[in-house]
């Protein structure tokens, strides 16, 4: 069975069900509008671009068990195993990859959100936290005194 | 939370999926870019405390008492100290719990009670080793 979606600037796509229903959102307004797919599923927050590029890991990844996604992170220990296919799809600019993460979170897409969220882990690795501000143009917004108390709250990790 | 925002360290969700993927060391200089990195890098620098590594018992209590209730796993648990300074993290929302000790005293296990009560919802596992 075919499902259309279209993306926030009016491009139609036409992709196998169970290729959409990685996205959890799709795959719940598939279940509510059972009986009324004539009209293709309007995706507002995401663009052509980064729809086709979803839709591309999502055609990959059709047949992968789904993740049990728990709210907290001992996943972090056993991390999501990277194949060359996925090496070769994260080979995209910081932009653009902020972009898929950005779509992968409105279309609840897990196993690239995930995928995102482990590149932006990469790339701040080893960074220094004005590194870090420097690189993503973040203010830092402590006060003196904040800054004080966390100096002093992380020297429990030394210890 | 803007649902349109194109940056998605904007975003608090976004930034929690990250500290999942993050070294307790790139944790903690997260968690000190910015008040809203805090907020979603803490939780990931006390989820495992592993007593080998972290000098729990020197932390000061207050700071305990503020993050207790994100440790979620705990290894290498030895000494009676080591779940007495859990029970005044008010940690309550250990998962995993791996004892490395074959000590039986009543004092260990009157403490290690109390501190499985505290916890009785959301722990999954606990390793106790085998008597020699």
């Amino acid at each position: 069975m075919k499902v259309t979606l279209e993306s926030s600037d009016g491009q139609v796509f036409t992709v196998d069900k169970e290729v959409a229903e990685l996205s959890v959102i799709i795959k719940e307004m598939l279940v509510i509008e059972q009986a009324n797919q004539d009209h293709p599923i309007p995706l507002l927050n995401v663009g052509a671009v980064e729809l086709a590029k979803v839709i591309e890991y999502c055609e990959h990844h059709r047949n992968d068990p789904t993740i049990d996604d728990d709210e907290d992170y001992d996943s972090r220990k056993k991390p999501i195993e990277m194949d060359d296919w996925d090496k070769q799809f994260t080979i995209v600019n910081k932009e653009m990859m902020f972009e898929l993460i950005l779509a992968a979170n409105s279309m609840q897409v897990k196993p690239l959100l995930h995928l995102g969220c482990r590149y932006a882990a990469d790339i701040v690795k080893r960074m220094s936290p004005t590194e870090i501000r420097d690189l993503f143009q973040i203010d830092d917004d402590f006060t003196p005194e904040e800054q004080d108390k966390i100096e002093w709250e992380k020297q429990w990790t030394k210890l | 939370m803007d649902p349109t925002s194109s940056n998605p360290l904007e975003l608090p969700e976004i930034l929690r999926e990250i500290s999942r993927f993050v070294t307790l060391r790139d944790a903690v200089a997260c968690a000190q870019v910015c008040k809203a990195w805090t907020d979603n890098f803490v939780s990931a620098i006390w989820h495992t405390i592993d007593f080998d590594v972290h000098k729990l018992i020197k932390v000061d209590l207050m700071v305990l008492k503020k993050h207790g209730h994100h440790i979620r796993v705990v290894k290498n648990t030895k000494q009676v100290d080591h779940i007495l300074v859990l029970l005044k993290s008010n940690a309550s929302k250990l998962r995993r719990l791996y004892l490395n000790t074959t000590t039986s005293s009543p004092e260990f296990q009157a403490y290690f009670y109390d501190l499985m009560r505290r916890n009785n919802t959301t722990i999954e596992h606990i390793e106790i080793p085998q008597n020699p």
